[in-house]
């Protein structure tokens, strides 16, 4: 059956302005996420995907209701419908059984469609809410700094893969420019250990202590969740689809000035390239400094410049 | 009182040394990490420490992440800064790490008549104020909008032009010139959304040079492939490859068995016609 897509005709300004939010950009917008509840859940996973909606406020949104017969790695449909109405690119989704418990899948979205897909199951005895953690946590939509530790990492694809997912994940703000010294307030680690294959997540909060010299002393407090995550299955887009979502627009790229320097002066210098003239039909009937009577007309000038001198 | 002095010297010696230890800011590690300012993320390639980390797996963490952490601040703090009123703000590099799109990169949009008419003349587009001063009402009203200033367009009063018919409805005149107007505007409008989007459009509607793209065949098969008597039950699917959105594709219609429970069927039917009935739609 074919779908008949009707082009949406906004009414109103505010509208308009919200479908132009939505649309392509040459810089693009924050990553959402969409977190959502499956059929069967419990308390743990319950209050690890508040935990997850907490971390990426305010570019995230949570579907309270719980929602049946979604089976990801079968049939994605459904959530990338979700995620097109909400325009998230990332959706978080719980859910808990006998096979699989504590389980949560991370996906991101290309075009609203799924391009990367992680299941991972929870370790529920390490692991710590936001409220365990009683400290001043961070202001919401701040970017975190990103920290990944194992050798895993660099070596097979999955993980590598992995890798590229957290960074798109927890990113926030794309192509930042400047940032406030001030400003660097969490930082979200990942630790991935090569025997037991245990992906740690820790959050943790920045303080900077005097160090004597201009660079201060870190020292880090623990506020976020505390997650142990093994990887269950994933189903990654293939190397085409996944090349075609890192192109970049040619719009962005700085454009090289040419044939224009700085001497150490502090002039610009310019450099013109001029083809071959033909020095016997250049026009120099309009070039006044070549004309013969300019000289005559020097004479007179000095002229009258005596006269003056000899009155005074 | 010399090895008292001594003793005393040795002590401050230590606390001293304990001081510049725990100020430091300075980081040794077996490999070199790769940060990457753009998108505040460092990458240790360093291999996990098995023992401390079985010792005390957060310790060992915390103790890992605070100097990979004090190495991207010291990073950080090399690069030039500038001043905006109160906040010392840091010029951060382009990242070096290339991150998939949301998505796909915006096309460029086609120029109108009118961008490329005065792009080629150099016209610049002037900002106008937003309130205009009316003479008649010695206010400040709108440009445009509701309750503009020097609105003419319901006229108690029009004066007849000496060389107009008298019989003829300067009123009706007025408003069918502006519905012209209006619907030349319109016209222009769509003409200039045809021409984007590579439609080459007549005078009076028709369509030129329009040719089927492989998006209209894949369309029409999908058609043809549905609009059997089954429905397109038992025939093939339309193939979608993973780019493709898998929405409307995939539903099959489900039967009920004919010998199934006639409890079963009943309640069906009852649910069917308390819907009819309901006042409240669904």
């Amino acid at each position: 059956m074919v779908k008949l897509q009707r082009i949406q005709r906004p009414k109103t300004h505010r509208g308009k302005r919200a479908l132009k939010e939505r649309e392509p950009k040459l810089i693009e917008n924050a990553r959402s996420l969409l977190c959502i509840r499956g059929n069967k859940i419990n308390n743990i996973m319950k209050i690890l995907l508040k935990n997850l909606h907490l971390l990426k406020s305010p570019y995230s949104t949570m579907y309270q209701k719980k929602n049946l017969d979604i089976y990801p790695f079968d049939n994605t449909s459904k959530l990338e419908w979700y995620c097109q109405k909400s325009d998230c690119s990332l959706f978080a989704y719980i859910t808990h059984s006998k096979k699989r418990p504590n389980n949560l899948i991370l996906a991101r979205l290309h075009n609203n469609i799924v391009m990367d897909m992680f299941e991972f199951e929870l370790n529920n005895q390490t692991f710590r809410s936001l409220d365990d953690f009683k400290c001043i946590k961070f202001a919401p939509g701040n970017k975190p700094c990103l920290i990944f530790h194992g050798e895993l990492f660099d070596n097979e694809s999955e993980y590598k893969r992995l890798k590229c997912f957290f960074i798109d994940f927890f990113r926030g703000e794309t192509n930042m420019k400047e940032i406030d010294l001030n400003g660097l307030e969490h930082v979200i680690t990942f630790t991935l250990d090569i025997q037991t294959k245990l992906l740690s997540i820790r959050v943790f909060r920045i303080e900077f202590k005097k160090s004597g010299h201009r660079i201060p002393r870190i020292e880090l407090n623990e506020i976020g969740p505390r997650l142990d995550l093994i990887i269950r299955r994933t189903k990654l887009a293939s190397d085409d689809f996944y090349k075609k979502t890192l192109k970049q627009p040619t719009a962005i790229k700085e454009k090289k000035i040419k044939n224009v320097t700085t001497n150490e002066l502090g002039t610009k210098m310019g450099r013109i390239h001029m083809e071959k003239q033909d020095f016997n039909q250049l026009q120099t009937r309009k070039m006044k400094g070549l004309k013969r009577n300019l000289t005559i007309d020097n004479e007179q000038t000095q002229g009258k410049r005596k006269k003056i001198d000899s009155t005074n | 009182m010399n090895s008292n002095d001594l003793v005393k010297n040795i002590l401050k010696h230590d606390i001293d040394e304990q001081d510049r230890i725990l100020k430091s800011t300075e980081v040794i590690k077996p490999c070199p990490v790769d940060i990457d300012l753009g998108n505040l993320l460092v990458w240790d390639s360093n291999i996990i420490d098995q023992q401390a980390y079985k010792a005390n797996r957060d310790e060992y963490i915390k103790n890992t992440m605070r100097d990979n952490m004090q190495l991207f601040v010291n990073a950080l703090w090399q690069v030039p800064i500038e001043r905006h009123d109160n906040t010392i703000v840091a010029k951060l590099p382009e990242s070096k790490t290339i991150v998939p799109r949301e998505k796909p990169v915006p096309k460029p949009k086609p120029l109108t008549k009118w961008q490329k008419f005065a792009q080629s003349k150099g016209i610049v587009k002037q900002k106008k104020s937003k309130f205009v001063w009316d003479e008649t009402k010695k206010e400040w009203g709108r440009r445009f909008g509701y309750k503009k200033a020097n609105d003419d367009s319901k006229p108690w009063l029009i004066e007849v032009p000496t060389n107009a018919d008298p019989n003829e409805d300067q009123f009706a005149k007025r408003l069918s010139a502006k519905k012209e107007r209006v619907a030349k505007n319109e016209f222009q409008r769509l003409k200039n959304i045809a021409h984007a989007n590579k439609v080459n459009v007549r005078n009076d509607g028709a369509l030129i040079n329009k040719k089927s793209s492989a998006n209209d065949m894949k369309k029409a098969l999908a058609t043809a492939k549905y609009s059997d008597a089954s429905m397109g039950q038992f025939s093939e699917r339309a193939t979608v490859d993973e780019e493709r959105q898998t929405r409307g594709f995939s539903k099959r219609r489900k039967y009920e068995s004919n010998l199934g429970s006639l409890k079963n069927e009943k309640n069906k039917q009852l649910k069917i016609f308390d819907q009819m009935n309901s006042s409240t739609t669904k």
